[in-house]
């Protein structure tokens, strides 16, 4: 038990700049992000707004996980979920966590200088939009084998496969691609339009795309491998370790908001003469929902520490795998919950409520729900020798 | 005198840690139930004769005067080593209370007695009607000269059995709003007109009695505070104490039992308890990083938020859940009383079954703390 006076050692400067960033994120989200933006955003069949994206890049947001070297802030994970909780809360639909984090972070942990030159500026100012392309089936999360295959040749590399459930979907630059070359993974980039690839773009419940893309031998120079097969493996499980925290902490922002909203409802919805918050069936079922957003707040917190701290990579994914389960399955009942409590208005298209589910929906199954999240974390104990 | 407190965080907790098991029998670690005085009273008085009974009552009553920091340590360390429940009322309701809202002259009198054990305290707050309710509790007390003459009955009142004294909850007005017209009182139970009866669990334990009060003469001096105030008087020993009705550790020893139960019938290899025991994983380390939180809120001193009762919901929750996926792993052994033989080993089931029973009933159970909540945390209208 002593992690109970040393496991959270944040500066309370740290923690200052860290609130003053969560009001700047939130005043940017009441600014920009609305019902009726994400309503027409669907209706248009457009992922996201360049404008919108633009100013977040003006304000720093999309250089957060970028190093200094390359025009990037370097923020601390605490920094970057406080942005993924506020970004969470306002449903702003801008990639933040799948292009500025995800794909950054992978381009940023880069052994090719080169390429980072190249990449990693255009990311920060917004010029460029990357997304990761590495799951293969909707189970990619929990383990199994990679079927993409990367070539060597005298002209460079040849991959051919197939990719799955890329994020954003669509209005992207270029992806990294994760494939098996000299048996081990290896990660290329592959900018948008380079023959052989061929997109198939589906929409998300909450008016976003993703995408699956065919390889059909897809010719790339030397210049545009990411990682040298020997650390893609791990640079990449480490990458979407810090996307599933961060994942947690948007949908930890879209829960809080949720109840929020419904239980202002609760408080001035009257039936039988008086509000409904005051039935002891709905006051206990409100409580259950507080209680799974207070336990995904710690649950992250030490999710954002284990980050911060531990150096055991299997350590990191146990602690992330946790902290995703636990606000997946949160965001989730408390959204549909949401919905119940405020009966048929709550099924509506016009109100907003309806929004949180579909974001929690969307969000919950990214990167594996609670479910596969149970099955990740056992594969990792017992690879651990521990089960 | 010890300085407790000029010690390190690092420093004081292996100290503590080195005390218990240098001392605490062996035999009695973790044990399933609480036990009787009778089993207990050695460890108390080990206590006692090293100055560590009081951990949080100040020097100058015979206490160790911890910090909450270091208080929070000492009771993390005697959970994490198994150490037995003492009867503790005296120690962590009377005490305190005594300390803080008692004269000299009670001080004097009681406080040496709860150190050496000598007196022991139950809490007489339930009555058949008040339960929940407990503000419409109607055991009445009536001052008569120097004494109060109180008439009722108590009930649920934990080892009164083992008990020399009881402080009790009385009215003593029934003319004002219910709240109002209670005070706080303190009883010898040797005074004639007190009888004690023990009440069988469905665990086959005497843990709780009633106890009737017939023309009781409790001492006018026995009174805690002014009179009327006692509902005053008893919330203010909601103190942080209330933090370890959440602790972690119950959570923590189910899981290392459910563990090796699973382990010796080889459920690890089993897709469908696996998941059950991932989530069991998930929701007592999210119960565990939860408990943190408060305890730092408390550790620096300061006052526990309303929304405290959460942990509490979610220890006794999460530990029932606990126990129903091991006696789940028990199969058709589930319902033997007395340990279940599996191959070389020899498990018992039912009193993990019978343990998960009261926890989220004693200390204002489930439903009232999400009532409460609901009220003070979400502002939803009563």
């Amino acid at each position: 038990m002593s992690v109970a006076f040393a496991a959270n050692t944040m500066s309370t400067e740290d923690r200052q700049e860290i609130e003053l960033l969560r009001d700047s994120a939130a005043r940017f989200t009441a600014q920009h992000s609305s019902g009726s933006r994400l309503r027409s955003r669907r209706d248009r069949g457009i992922e996201f707004d360049r404008k919108v994206w633009q100013s977040m890049a003006d304000a720093g947001f999309l250089a957060t996980a970028i190093p200094e070297e390359f025009s990037g802030l370097a923020l601390s994970f605490d920094h970057r979920a406080t942005l993924a909780e506020e970004f969470g809360r306002g449903l702003l639909p801008e990639p933040y966590i799948t292009s500025a984090i995800f794909a950054a972070s992978i381009i940023a942990a880069s052994d090719n200088p080169e390429l980072q030159r190249r990449l990693l500026p255009g990311m920060a100012t917004g010029e460029l939009v990357a997304a990761v392309a590495w799951e293969e089936r909707a189970d990619s999360v929990v383990g199994g084998s990679l079927a993409t295959v990367a070539t060597k040749t005298s002209r460079g590399i040849v991959l051919r496969g197939q990719k799955r459930f890329i994020r954003p979907g669509s209005m992207i630059d270029g992806i990294i691609v994760s494939a098996a070359g000299g048996g081990h993974l290896g990660l290329y980039w592959v900018p948008v339009g380079t023959t052989g690839l061929k997109f198939t773009t589906q929409h998300l419940a909450d008016g976003g795309t993703s995408a699956d893309v065919v390889l059909n031998d897809v010719r790339i120079t030397p210049d545009a491998i990411v990682q040298t097969p020997s650390d893609g493996a791990s640079v990449l499980a480490a990458a979407i370790d810090e996307a599933m925290v961060m994942a947690a902490a948007e949908l930890l922002g879209v829960l809080r908001k949720s109840l929020e909203i419904t239980l202002d409802y609760l408080r001035i919805r009257q039936q039988f003469g008086k509000p409904i918050g005051s039935f002891q069936a709905l006051q206990h079922r409100a409580v259950n929902l507080y209680i799974q957003q207070e336990l995904s707040e710690v649950s992250i917190k030490e999710a954002l520490g284990a980050l911060r701290t531990e150096s055991r990579p299997w350590s990191r994914s146990l602690a992330a795998s946790r902290a995703k389960a636990r606000s997946s399955d949160a965001a989730m009942l408390v959204t549909r919950e949401a919905v119940q409590m405020h009966g048929a208005i709550g099924f509506t298209d016009n109100h907003d409520i309806g929004l949180y589910l579909k974001r929690a929906l969307v969000q919950s199954a990214w990167l594996g729900n609670a479910a596969q999240q149970r099955r990740r974390y056992a594969a990792v104990l017992k690879e651990q020798g521990n089960h | 005198m010890r300085d407790w407190n000029s010690l390190d965080e690092d420093t004081f907790r292996m100290e503590i840690r080195t005390f218990f098991e240098r001392h605490y029998p062996p035999d009695r670690r973790f044990p399933p139930h609480r036990y009787p005085w009778s089993q207990i009273k050695d460890w108390y008085q080990t206590l006692y004769a090293h100055g560590m009974i009081a951990p949080g009552w100040p020097t100058a009553y015979g206490g160790m005067g911890l910090s909450p920091a270091k208080l929070i340590i000492f009771i993390e360390e005697q959970e994490q080593h198994g150490v037995a429940r003492v009867p503790d009322l005296g120690l962590v309701m009377v005490g305190p209370l005594l300390i803080q809202e008692g004269n000299e002259q009670q001080r004097q009198e009681f406080l040496p007695k709860i150190l050496s054990g000598e007196n022991i305290w139950c809490q007489g707050y339930s009555e058949p009607n008040a339960g929940s309710d407990l503000a419409s509790l109607r055991t009445s007390a009536i001052l008569q000269g120097d004494y109060f003459v109180v008439n009722g009955q108590k009930i649920w009142t934990s080892f009164a059995q083992d008990a020399t004294h009881m402080f009790m909850l009385v009215r003593t007005d029934t003319t004002r709003r219910k709240q109002e017209g209670i005070s706080f009182l303190l009883a010898d139970l040797n005074t004639p007109g007190i009888t004690v009866r023990e009440i069988n669990t469905i665990a086959g334990h005497a843990e709780f009695c009633e106890v009737f009060l017939d023309n009781v003469r409790v001492p006018a001096k026995n009174l805690v505070g002014k009179i009327n105030q006692g509902w005053n008087v008893a919330k203010s020993l909601l103190g942080f104490e209330r933090l370890f009705l959440g602790g972690p550790k119950q959570c923590q020893f189910a899981m290392k039992r459910l563990e090796a139960i699973a382990r010796n019938l080889g459920a690890f290899n089993d897709p469908v308890f696996m998941d059950r025991f991932v989530q069991m994983q998930f929701d007592v380390a999210d119960h565990a990083a939860l408990y943190t939180r408060f305890a730092k809120v408390a550790g620096c001193g300061k006052k526990l938020g309303p929304d405290l009762p959460i942990l509490k919901i979610w220890a006794t929750e999460t530990f029932a859940r606990i126990v129903d996926l091991i006696t789940d792993l028990a199969g058709s052994g589930g319902g033997t009383t007395g340990a279940v033989t599996f191959g070389e080993e020899s498990i018992e089931f039912i009193s993990q079954f019978y343990a998960a029973r009261p926890v989220t009933i004693y200390g204002g159970s489930s439903e009232i703390q999400r009532s409460i909540i609901a009220k003070n945390v979400l502002h939803l209208p009563g």
